[in-house]
Protein backbone atom coordinates (compact mmCIF):
# COMPACT_ATOMS: atom_id res chain seq x y z
CA UNK A 1 0.00 0.00 0.00
CA UNK A 2 2.53 2.28 -0.31
CA UNK A 3 1.05 4.21 -3.29
CA UNK A 4 -1.24 5.37 -0.99
CA UNK A 5 1.52 7.70 0.55
CA UNK A 6 1.20 9.32 -2.70
CA UNK A 7 -2.17 10.20 -3.19
CA UNK A 8 -1.71 13.59 -1.17
CA UNK A 9 0.87 14.91 -3.59
CA UNK A 10 -1.55 14.06 -6.41
CA UNK A 11 -5.11 15.83 -5.33
CA UNK A 12 -6.00 19.13 -6.80
CA UNK A 13 -3.93 18.79 -9.90
CA UNK A 14 -6.15 20.56 -12.87
CA UNK A 15 -8.19 17.08 -15.29
CA UNK A 16 -5.66 17.32 -18.42
CA UNK A 17 -6.22 15.48 -21.40
CA UNK A 18 -4.24 16.03 -24.96
CA UNK A 19 -6.47 14.62 -27.36
CA UNK A 20 -3.47 15.00 -30.00
CA UNK A 21 -1.25 13.86 -27.25
CA UNK A 22 1.09 12.46 -29.60
CA UNK A 23 2.54 15.32 -31.08
CA UNK A 24 3.07 17.14 -27.42
CA UNK A 25 6.62 16.25 -26.58
CA UNK A 26 5.88 17.13 -22.65
CA UNK A 27 4.12 14.62 -20.60
CA UNK A 28 2.75 17.60 -18.33
CA UNK A 29 1.04 18.64 -21.21
CA UNK A 30 -0.18 15.69 -22.49
CA UNK A 31 -1.50 14.73 -19.33
CA UNK A 32 0.65 11.88 -18.40
CA UNK A 33 3.30 13.50 -16.19
CA UNK A 34 4.53 12.61 -13.03
CA UNK A 35 4.30 14.48 -9.72
CA UNK A 36 7.83 15.35 -9.75
CA UNK A 37 7.50 16.26 -13.89
CA UNK A 38 4.27 18.28 -12.86
CA UNK A 39 5.75 20.24 -10.12
CA UNK A 40 9.10 20.72 -12.03
CA UNK A 41 7.34 22.36 -14.98
CA UNK A 42 5.01 24.60 -12.82
CA UNK A 43 8.14 25.83 -11.20
CA UNK A 44 10.07 26.69 -14.27
CA UNK A 45 6.85 28.96 -15.37
CA UNK A 46 6.34 30.35 -12.29
CA UNK A 47 9.76 31.25 -12.04
CA UNK A 48 9.46 32.65 -15.59
CA UNK A 49 6.43 34.78 -14.99
CA UNK A 50 7.62 36.29 -11.91
CA UNK A 51 5.04 34.79 -10.10
CA UNK A 52 5.59 33.49 -6.32
CA UNK A 53 4.22 30.14 -5.89
CA UNK A 54 4.59 30.01 -1.98
CA UNK A 55 2.06 33.11 -1.68
CA UNK A 56 -0.15 31.45 -3.60
CA UNK A 57 -3.27 29.67 -2.57
CA UNK A 58 -4.28 26.43 -4.05
CA UNK A 59 -7.16 27.27 -5.72
CA UNK A 60 -4.46 29.99 -7.37
CA UNK A 61 -1.57 27.33 -8.10
CA UNK A 62 -4.72 25.20 -9.77
CA UNK A 63 -6.11 28.43 -12.03
CA UNK A 64 -2.30 29.18 -12.68
CA UNK A 65 -1.50 25.10 -14.02
CA UNK A 66 -4.76 25.24 -15.52
CA UNK A 67 -3.93 27.84 -17.18
CA UNK A 68 -1.09 26.52 -18.07
CA UNK A 69 -2.56 23.40 -19.38
CA UNK A 70 -0.35 21.27 -17.04
CA UNK A 71 -3.10 18.01 -15.23
CA UNK A 72 -2.97 14.59 -15.52
CA UNK A 73 -5.55 12.39 -16.72
CA UNK A 74 -7.29 9.24 -15.33
CA UNK A 75 -4.93 6.54 -16.56
CA UNK A 76 -1.85 8.97 -16.90
CA UNK A 77 -2.76 9.50 -12.93
CA UNK A 78 -2.77 5.37 -12.31
CA UNK A 79 0.02 4.70 -14.29
CA UNK A 80 1.48 7.31 -11.71
CA UNK A 81 0.11 6.45 -8.22
CA UNK A 82 0.31 2.71 -9.13
CA UNK A 83 3.70 2.80 -10.36
CA UNK A 84 2.86 0.88 -13.62
CA UNK A 85 5.85 -0.82 -15.53
CA UNK A 86 4.19 1.10 -18.85
CA UNK A 87 4.19 3.91 -20.72
CA UNK A 88 1.62 6.21 -19.50
CA UNK A 89 1.77 8.08 -23.10
CA UNK A 90 0.91 4.42 -24.38
CA UNK A 91 -1.73 3.53 -21.90
CA UNK A 92 -5.16 4.92 -21.89
CA UNK A 93 -8.31 4.07 -19.55
CA UNK A 94 -9.85 1.10 -21.77
CA UNK A 95 -6.28 -0.85 -21.99
CA UNK A 96 -5.89 -0.75 -18.14
CA UNK A 97 -9.70 -2.08 -17.26
CA UNK A 98 -9.73 -4.77 -20.45
CA UNK A 99 -7.45 -8.11 -21.45
CA UNK A 100 -4.25 -8.66 -21.28
CA UNK A 101 -3.85 -6.11 -19.08
CA UNK A 102 -6.49 -6.84 -16.20
CA UNK A 103 -9.20 -9.36 -15.37
CA UNK A 104 -12.87 -8.66 -13.51
CA UNK A 105 -12.88 -9.16 -10.22
CA UNK A 106 -16.31 -9.68 -8.01
CA UNK A 107 -17.51 -6.50 -6.27
CA UNK A 108 -17.07 -8.60 -2.83
CA UNK A 109 -13.31 -9.14 -3.94
CA UNK A 110 -11.99 -5.55 -4.23
CA UNK A 111 -8.99 -4.51 -3.11
CA UNK A 112 -6.68 -1.07 -3.01
CA UNK A 113 -5.35 -0.75 -6.19
CA UNK A 114 -7.98 -2.72 -8.34
CA UNK A 115 -9.68 -0.24 -11.33
CA UNK A 116 -13.48 0.74 -11.57
CA UNK A 117 -14.11 0.64 -15.24
CA UNK A 118 -16.35 4.02 -16.13
CA UNK A 119 -18.22 5.16 -19.25
CA UNK A 120 -17.29 2.20 -21.23
CA UNK A 121 -13.58 2.17 -20.41
CA UNK A 122 -13.14 5.81 -21.37
CA UNK A 123 -12.64 6.63 -18.08
CA UNK A 124 -11.07 4.86 -14.58
CA UNK A 125 -10.66 4.97 -11.26
CA UNK A 126 -8.56 3.89 -8.55
CA UNK A 127 -9.95 2.50 -5.30
CA UNK A 128 -8.26 3.25 -1.93
CA UNK A 129 -9.70 1.04 0.29
CA UNK A 130 -12.73 -0.27 1.61
CA UNK A 131 -14.75 0.16 4.46
CA UNK A 132 -17.58 -1.94 5.01
CA UNK A 133 -19.82 -1.58 2.62
CA UNK A 134 -18.25 1.78 1.47
CA UNK A 135 -15.20 2.54 -0.85
CA UNK A 136 -12.78 5.50 -1.34
CA UNK A 137 -11.44 6.39 -4.31
CA UNK A 138 -9.20 8.51 -6.54
CA UNK A 139 -9.60 10.16 -9.90
CA UNK A 140 -8.90 12.59 -12.50
CA UNK A 141 -11.67 13.81 -14.19
CA UNK A 142 -13.39 16.94 -16.12
CA UNK A 143 -16.42 16.84 -13.87
CA UNK A 144 -14.26 16.78 -10.84
CA UNK A 145 -11.82 19.18 -12.48
CA UNK A 146 -9.11 17.62 -11.24
CA UNK A 147 -7.67 14.92 -9.08
CA UNK A 148 -9.82 14.18 -6.34
CA UNK A 149 -10.89 11.44 -3.67
CA UNK A 150 -14.29 10.42 -3.10
CA UNK A 151 -16.68 7.96 -1.26
CA UNK A 152 -19.64 5.45 -2.53
CA UNK A 153 -21.14 2.38 -1.83
CA UNK A 154 -21.08 -0.74 -2.69
CA UNK A 155 -24.38 -0.68 -4.00
CA UNK A 156 -23.90 1.95 -6.24
CA UNK A 157 -25.12 -0.03 -9.60
CA UNK A 158 -24.30 3.09 -11.89
CA UNK A 159 -20.79 3.50 -10.36
CA UNK A 160 -19.77 -0.24 -11.07
CA UNK A 161 -21.89 -0.57 -14.12
CA UNK A 162 -18.87 -1.56 -16.26
CA UNK A 163 -17.29 -3.88 -13.36
CA UNK A 164 -14.11 -3.47 -11.61
CA UNK A 165 -10.81 -4.54 -12.88
CA UNK A 166 -7.40 -5.90 -11.44
CA UNK A 167 -4.28 -5.36 -12.69
CA UNK A 168 -2.55 -9.09 -13.83
CA UNK A 169 0.76 -7.42 -12.42
CA UNK A 170 -1.16 -7.20 -8.67
CA UNK A 171 -2.36 -10.55 -8.57
CA UNK B 1 9.57 -0.04 -29.01
CA UNK B 2 7.44 -0.18 -32.96
CA UNK B 3 10.16 0.99 -34.84
CA UNK B 4 12.26 -1.79 -33.05
CA UNK B 5 10.00 -4.89 -33.69
CA UNK B 6 10.02 -3.40 -37.30
CA UNK B 7 13.65 -3.87 -37.39
CA UNK B 8 13.46 -7.33 -36.21
CA UNK B 9 10.51 -8.02 -38.68
CA UNK B 10 12.70 -6.95 -41.46
CA UNK B 11 15.94 -8.98 -40.10
CA UNK B 12 13.99 -12.41 -39.41
CA UNK B 13 12.72 -11.44 -42.97
CA UNK B 14 16.67 -11.49 -44.36
CA UNK B 15 17.13 -14.11 -42.14
CA UNK B 16 14.82 -16.81 -43.52
CA UNK B 17 15.22 -15.03 -47.16
CA UNK B 18 18.90 -16.39 -46.76
CA UNK B 19 18.46 -20.19 -45.74
CA UNK B 20 15.04 -20.68 -47.93
CA UNK B 21 16.96 -21.65 -51.00
CA UNK B 22 19.32 -23.96 -49.31
CA UNK B 23 16.55 -25.26 -47.14
CA UNK B 24 14.25 -26.60 -50.66
CA UNK B 25 17.26 -27.86 -52.27
CA UNK B 26 17.64 -29.92 -49.07
CA UNK B 27 14.08 -30.94 -48.73
CA UNK B 28 14.88 -32.24 -52.80
CA UNK B 29 17.70 -33.72 -51.35
CA UNK B 30 15.98 -36.06 -48.35
CA UNK B 31 12.74 -36.32 -51.02
CA UNK B 32 10.58 -34.70 -48.46
CA UNK B 33 7.85 -34.01 -51.74
CA UNK B 34 4.42 -33.78 -52.12
CA UNK B 35 3.96 -37.39 -53.48
CA UNK B 36 1.26 -38.79 -56.37
CA UNK B 37 -1.52 -39.96 -53.95
CA UNK B 38 -4.93 -40.79 -54.87
CA UNK B 39 -6.57 -39.30 -51.93
CA UNK B 40 -9.54 -40.97 -49.87
CA UNK B 41 -12.19 -39.41 -47.51
CA UNK B 42 -13.31 -40.62 -44.01
CA UNK B 43 -15.65 -42.78 -45.49
CA UNK B 44 -13.31 -44.65 -47.49
CA UNK B 45 -14.18 -43.13 -50.88
CA UNK B 46 -11.96 -41.55 -53.76
CA UNK B 47 -12.02 -37.34 -53.88
CA UNK B 48 -11.63 -37.43 -57.36
CA UNK B 49 -12.32 -33.35 -57.46
CA UNK B 50 -8.92 -33.31 -55.00
CA UNK B 51 -7.03 -35.44 -56.82
CA UNK B 52 -7.72 -33.50 -60.04
CA UNK B 53 -6.89 -30.09 -58.81
CA UNK B 54 -3.72 -31.01 -56.68
CA UNK B 55 -1.92 -33.87 -59.08
CA UNK B 56 0.23 -31.16 -61.14
CA UNK B 57 1.23 -30.69 -57.39
CA UNK B 58 3.30 -33.35 -56.77
CA UNK B 59 6.79 -33.63 -56.07
CA UNK B 60 6.48 -29.85 -54.25
CA UNK B 61 8.51 -29.94 -51.24
CA UNK B 62 7.00 -29.85 -48.36
CA UNK B 63 8.22 -28.77 -44.99
CA UNK B 64 8.99 -25.20 -44.89
CA UNK B 65 6.98 -24.75 -41.17
CA UNK B 66 10.42 -26.44 -40.16
CA UNK B 67 12.65 -23.80 -41.19
CA UNK B 68 10.15 -21.28 -39.80
CA UNK B 69 9.75 -22.62 -36.96
CA UNK B 70 13.80 -22.94 -35.80
CA UNK B 71 14.23 -19.47 -37.20
CA UNK B 72 11.94 -18.01 -35.29
CA UNK B 73 12.62 -20.12 -32.17
CA UNK B 74 16.48 -19.08 -32.63
CA UNK B 75 15.76 -15.78 -33.17
CA UNK B 76 13.85 -14.84 -30.41
CA UNK B 77 16.11 -16.35 -27.54
CA UNK B 78 18.68 -14.72 -29.30
CA UNK B 79 16.85 -11.12 -29.60
CA UNK B 80 15.11 -11.61 -26.36
CA UNK B 81 18.12 -12.32 -24.32
CA UNK B 82 19.87 -9.24 -26.19
CA UNK B 83 17.14 -7.00 -25.23
CA UNK B 84 17.59 -7.84 -21.44
CA UNK B 85 21.25 -7.45 -22.01
CA UNK B 86 20.91 -3.95 -23.54
CA UNK B 87 18.57 -3.22 -20.67
CA UNK B 88 15.62 -2.54 -22.96
CA UNK B 89 12.23 -2.33 -21.14
CA UNK B 90 10.56 -4.90 -21.10
CA UNK B 91 7.22 -5.16 -20.37
CA UNK B 92 4.29 -7.37 -19.73
CA UNK B 93 0.89 -8.46 -18.24
CA UNK B 94 1.39 -12.16 -17.13
CA UNK B 95 4.81 -14.26 -15.40
CA UNK B 96 7.48 -13.18 -18.32
CA UNK B 97 8.79 -16.90 -18.45
CA UNK B 98 5.51 -19.18 -18.28
CA UNK B 99 3.74 -16.84 -20.95
CA UNK B 100 7.05 -17.29 -22.77
CA UNK B 101 6.80 -21.27 -22.38
CA UNK B 102 3.35 -21.54 -23.20
CA UNK B 103 4.44 -19.74 -26.68
CA UNK B 104 7.11 -21.83 -27.56
CA UNK B 105 5.36 -25.17 -26.21
CA UNK B 106 2.31 -24.52 -28.40
CA UNK B 107 4.73 -24.08 -31.41
CA UNK B 108 7.08 -26.54 -30.83
CA UNK B 109 4.98 -29.34 -29.61
CA UNK B 110 2.02 -29.50 -32.41
CA UNK B 111 5.03 -28.57 -34.74
CA UNK B 112 5.95 -32.29 -33.52
CA UNK B 113 2.92 -33.66 -34.71
CA UNK B 114 2.80 -32.40 -38.08
CA UNK B 115 6.50 -33.26 -38.41
CA UNK B 116 5.52 -36.84 -37.49
CA UNK B 117 2.57 -37.18 -39.99
CA UNK B 118 4.53 -35.51 -42.84
CA UNK B 119 7.43 -37.85 -42.58
CA UNK B 120 4.81 -40.60 -42.57
CA UNK B 121 3.00 -39.42 -45.26
CA UNK B 122 6.71 -38.73 -47.09
CA UNK B 123 8.02 -41.92 -46.95
CA UNK B 124 4.40 -43.77 -47.65
CA UNK B 125 4.37 -45.55 -44.47
CA UNK B 126 1.01 -47.46 -43.77
CA UNK B 127 -1.19 -45.79 -41.14
CA UNK B 128 -2.11 -48.38 -38.88
CA UNK B 129 -2.44 -48.52 -35.29
CA UNK B 130 -2.01 -45.55 -33.24
CA UNK B 131 1.60 -44.61 -34.05
CA UNK B 132 0.43 -44.25 -37.65
CA UNK B 133 -1.43 -41.29 -36.76
CA UNK B 134 -5.34 -41.48 -38.27
CA UNK B 135 -7.15 -38.52 -38.09
CA UNK B 136 -9.02 -39.41 -34.28
CA UNK B 137 -5.56 -40.27 -33.02
CA UNK B 138 -4.23 -36.90 -34.59
CA UNK B 139 -7.36 -35.24 -32.80
CA UNK B 140 -6.84 -36.95 -29.53
CA UNK B 141 -3.05 -35.66 -29.45
CA UNK B 142 -4.10 -32.38 -30.31
CA UNK B 143 -6.76 -32.30 -27.90
CA UNK B 144 -4.63 -33.30 -24.77
CA UNK B 145 -1.57 -30.75 -25.87
CA UNK B 146 -4.43 -27.85 -25.92
CA UNK B 147 -5.88 -29.25 -23.09
CA UNK B 148 -2.34 -28.73 -21.52
CA UNK B 149 -1.88 -25.54 -22.43
CA UNK B 150 -5.64 -24.15 -21.65
CA UNK B 151 -4.66 -25.43 -17.98
CA UNK B 152 -1.24 -23.66 -17.84
CA UNK B 153 -3.21 -20.36 -18.89
CA UNK B 154 -5.77 -20.79 -16.55
CA UNK B 155 -3.63 -21.92 -13.60
CA UNK B 156 -0.69 -19.87 -14.20
CA UNK B 157 -1.44 -17.39 -15.83
CA UNK B 158 -5.12 -16.67 -13.91
CA UNK B 159 -6.82 -16.18 -17.40
CA UNK B 160 -10.64 -17.46 -16.78
CA UNK B 161 -12.72 -15.02 -19.12
CA UNK B 162 -13.42 -14.37 -22.34
CA UNK B 163 -13.70 -10.70 -23.28
CA UNK B 164 -16.76 -9.25 -25.74
CA UNK B 165 -16.37 -6.13 -26.70
CA UNK B 166 -18.62 -3.25 -26.03
CA UNK B 167 -20.29 -6.34 -23.54
CA UNK B 168 -17.20 -6.25 -21.11
CA UNK B 169 -16.02 -9.75 -19.69
CA UNK B 170 -17.62 -12.86 -18.76
CA UNK B 171 -16.20 -15.44 -16.08
CA UNK B 172 -16.38 -18.83 -17.46
CA UNK B 173 -14.01 -20.15 -14.72
CA UNK B 174 -12.77 -23.68 -14.81
CA UNK B 175 -15.03 -23.59 -18.16
CA UNK B 176 -12.74 -21.82 -19.51
CA UNK B 177 -10.18 -24.50 -19.98
CA UNK B 178 -12.66 -26.51 -22.09
CA UNK B 179 -13.75 -23.29 -24.14
CA UNK B 180 -10.22 -22.69 -25.16
CA UNK B 181 -8.96 -26.51 -25.61
CA UNK B 182 -11.89 -26.05 -28.50
CA UNK B 183 -10.64 -22.99 -29.70
CA UNK B 184 -6.51 -24.01 -29.98
CA UNK B 185 -7.80 -27.64 -31.44
CA UNK B 186 -10.59 -26.03 -33.88
CA UNK B 187 -7.85 -23.43 -35.16
CA UNK B 188 -5.75 -26.22 -35.82
CA UNK B 189 -7.52 -27.90 -38.03
CA UNK B 190 -9.43 -24.81 -39.86
CA UNK B 191 -5.45 -23.72 -40.90
CA UNK B 192 -4.68 -27.19 -41.72
CA UNK B 193 -7.76 -27.68 -43.97
CA UNK B 194 -7.60 -23.78 -45.85
CA UNK B 195 -3.57 -25.02 -46.54
CA UNK B 196 -4.60 -26.72 -50.18
CA UNK B 197 -3.85 -23.94 -52.26
CA UNK B 198 -0.36 -22.20 -53.35
CA UNK B 199 -0.35 -19.07 -50.46
CA UNK B 200 -4.04 -19.34 -49.14
CA UNK B 201 -3.12 -20.43 -45.73
CA UNK B 202 0.10 -18.52 -45.37
CA UNK B 203 -1.56 -15.16 -46.87
CA UNK B 204 -3.83 -15.14 -44.71
CA UNK B 205 -2.04 -15.85 -41.58
CA UNK B 206 0.29 -13.53 -42.78
CA UNK B 207 -2.72 -10.78 -42.76
CA UNK B 208 -3.94 -12.24 -39.43
CA UNK B 209 -0.54 -11.88 -37.89
CA UNK B 210 -0.18 -7.96 -38.67
CA UNK B 211 -3.44 -7.28 -36.81
CA UNK B 212 -2.79 -9.10 -33.59
CA UNK B 213 0.77 -7.65 -33.70
CA UNK B 214 -1.44 -4.55 -33.37
CA UNK B 215 -2.93 -5.44 -30.87
CA UNK B 216 -0.12 -7.11 -29.12
CA UNK B 217 1.83 -4.00 -29.20
CA UNK B 218 -1.64 -1.76 -28.05
CA UNK B 219 -1.26 -4.18 -25.17
CA UNK B 220 1.91 -3.57 -23.97
CA UNK B 221 3.27 -6.92 -24.32
CA UNK B 222 6.92 -7.72 -25.52
CA UNK B 223 6.89 -11.28 -25.57
CA UNK B 224 3.97 -11.54 -28.07
CA UNK B 225 4.98 -8.48 -30.55
CA UNK B 226 8.64 -9.59 -30.61
CA UNK B 227 7.42 -13.44 -31.75
CA UNK B 228 4.66 -12.12 -33.87
CA UNK B 229 7.51 -9.54 -35.77
CA UNK B 230 9.64 -12.43 -35.90
CA UNK B 231 6.98 -14.71 -37.01
CA UNK B 232 6.24 -12.46 -39.83
CA UNK B 233 9.11 -11.86 -40.80
CA UNK B 234 10.07 -15.38 -41.30
CA UNK B 235 6.10 -15.82 -43.05
CA UNK B 236 6.80 -13.45 -45.72
CA UNK B 237 10.11 -14.61 -47.20
CA UNK B 238 8.51 -18.09 -46.74
CA UNK B 239 5.53 -16.99 -49.03
CA UNK B 240 7.45 -16.00 -51.62
CA UNK B 241 8.48 -19.10 -52.69
CA UNK B 242 4.87 -20.67 -51.44
CA UNK B 243 2.67 -18.22 -53.80
CA UNK B 244 1.11 -19.90 -56.86
CA UNK B 245 3.29 -21.80 -58.34
CA UNK B 246 4.49 -23.12 -55.19
CA UNK B 247 8.14 -24.17 -55.02
CA UNK B 248 7.29 -24.70 -50.94
CA UNK B 249 4.51 -26.07 -49.36
CA UNK B 250 4.12 -25.38 -45.52
CA UNK B 251 3.04 -29.08 -44.25
CA UNK B 252 1.36 -30.01 -41.00
CA UNK B 253 4.91 -29.54 -39.33
CA UNK B 254 3.72 -25.87 -40.37
CA UNK B 255 -0.22 -25.99 -40.54
CA UNK B 256 -0.52 -27.59 -37.13
CA UNK B 257 1.20 -25.34 -35.07
CA UNK B 258 0.62 -22.09 -36.73
CA UNK B 259 -3.17 -22.61 -36.22
CA UNK B 260 -2.84 -23.44 -32.77
CA UNK B 261 -0.42 -21.09 -31.76
CA UNK B 262 -2.33 -17.62 -33.08
CA UNK B 263 -5.46 -19.45 -30.71
CA UNK B 264 -2.92 -19.44 -28.04
CA UNK B 265 -1.70 -15.46 -28.89
CA UNK B 266 -5.41 -14.19 -29.25
CA UNK B 267 -6.48 -16.33 -25.61
CA UNK B 268 -3.03 -14.76 -24.39
CA UNK B 269 -4.30 -11.16 -25.66
CA UNK B 270 -7.60 -11.68 -24.70
CA UNK B 271 -9.06 -11.41 -27.94
CA UNK B 272 -11.24 -14.11 -29.00
CA UNK B 273 -13.78 -12.15 -30.36
CA UNK B 274 -11.50 -10.37 -32.91
CA UNK B 275 -9.48 -14.20 -33.29
CA UNK B 276 -13.08 -15.04 -34.98
CA UNK B 277 -13.40 -12.16 -36.96
CA UNK B 278 -9.68 -12.00 -37.79
CA UNK B 279 -9.88 -16.06 -38.24
CA UNK B 280 -12.88 -15.93 -40.46
CA UNK B 281 -11.59 -17.44 -43.75
CA UNK B 282 -10.11 -20.25 -41.33
CA UNK B 283 -13.58 -20.76 -40.02
CA UNK B 284 -15.09 -21.03 -43.52
CA UNK B 285 -12.49 -23.49 -44.71
CA UNK B 286 -12.55 -25.45 -41.72
CA UNK B 287 -16.58 -25.91 -41.32
CA UNK B 288 -17.28 -26.16 -44.96
CA UNK B 289 -15.03 -29.16 -44.49
CA UNK B 290 -16.70 -30.50 -41.26
CA UNK B 291 -20.24 -29.94 -43.15
CA UNK B 292 -19.79 -31.69 -45.64
CA UNK B 293 -18.23 -34.82 -43.55
CA UNK B 294 -21.29 -34.66 -41.49
CA UNK B 295 -23.61 -34.11 -44.77
CA UNK B 296 -21.87 -37.07 -46.28
CA UNK B 297 -22.18 -39.44 -43.30
CA UNK B 298 -25.82 -38.99 -41.67
CA UNK B 299 -27.54 -37.66 -45.25
CA UNK B 300 -25.69 -39.55 -47.78
CA UNK B 301 -25.27 -36.39 -49.90
CA UNK B 302 -23.09 -33.79 -49.99
CA UNK B 303 -23.33 -30.19 -48.91
CA UNK B 304 -21.30 -28.87 -51.46
CA UNK B 305 -19.61 -30.16 -54.97
CA UNK B 306 -16.00 -30.53 -53.27
CA UNK B 307 -14.94 -29.29 -49.80
CA UNK B 308 -12.93 -27.73 -48.29
CA UNK B 309 -14.10 -24.53 -49.89
CA UNK B 310 -11.60 -23.41 -51.68
CA UNK B 311 -12.09 -26.41 -53.54
CA UNK B 312 -15.59 -25.86 -54.41
CA UNK B 313 -14.50 -22.27 -56.25
CA UNK B 314 -11.77 -24.36 -58.26
CA UNK B 315 -14.84 -26.71 -59.18
CA UNK B 316 -16.83 -24.00 -60.81
CA UNK B 317 -14.18 -22.35 -62.30
CA UNK B 318 -12.16 -20.02 -60.96
CA UNK B 319 -8.59 -19.93 -61.17
CA UNK B 320 -6.25 -21.00 -58.50
CA UNK B 321 -4.75 -17.50 -57.75
CA UNK B 322 -7.70 -15.61 -58.37
CA UNK B 323 -9.09 -17.49 -55.56
CA UNK B 324 -6.12 -17.05 -53.37
CA UNK B 325 -5.75 -13.23 -54.12
CA UNK B 326 -9.71 -12.90 -53.58
CA UNK B 327 -9.61 -14.90 -50.08
CA UNK B 328 -6.42 -12.16 -49.06
CA UNK B 329 -8.37 -9.53 -49.69
CA UNK B 330 -11.48 -10.94 -48.09
CA UNK B 331 -8.91 -11.46 -45.21
CA UNK B 332 -7.24 -7.51 -44.83
CA UNK B 333 -11.05 -6.57 -44.49
CA UNK B 334 -11.88 -8.78 -41.89
CA UNK B 335 -8.65 -8.30 -40.00
CA UNK B 336 -9.28 -4.45 -40.01
CA UNK B 337 -12.64 -5.49 -38.68
CA UNK B 338 -10.97 -7.29 -36.14
CA UNK B 339 -8.91 -5.02 -35.16
CA UNK B 340 -11.41 -2.48 -34.79
CA UNK B 341 -13.21 -4.78 -32.29
CA UNK B 342 -10.25 -5.62 -30.76
CA UNK B 343 -9.42 -2.16 -30.33
CA UNK B 344 -12.85 -1.23 -28.46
Amino acid sequence: MAWTKLIPQYLGIPYRRNSLSTYTPDDVLAGKGSIKAINQLTRRLAKKEKVDLFRLSNKEIYNFQKKHHIGIDCSGLVCHLLNLPYNPRKTNANMLTSPPLAHPVELTAIKSGDLVRQKNGHHVVIIIKKIGDQIEYIESSQAARGVVKGKTSLNNSEFFKDGVWRLFLFD
Amino acid sequence: MTHLYLGLLLFSFLFTSVLIIPFINLLFKLKFQRRRQVTKDFLNQHTPIFDKFHSQKSGTPVGGGVLIIISVCCLFFFLFHLLKFSQIFISTNYQINLEIFIIFFTFISFGLIGLYDDVFKFFGFKKTGFFGLRMRNKLLLQSLLALFISWLIYAGLKINFIYIPFLGAVKLYWFFIPVATTIIVAFTNFFNITDGLDGLACGLLTIALFAFWALSNNSLDTPISLFLALWIGALIAFLYFNVFPARIWLGDVGSLPFGATIAVIAILLGKIVPLIIVGMPFIIEGLSSAGQIISKRYWHRKLLPAAPFHLTLQQIGWEEPKIVTRAWLAGIILAIFGLWLGLN
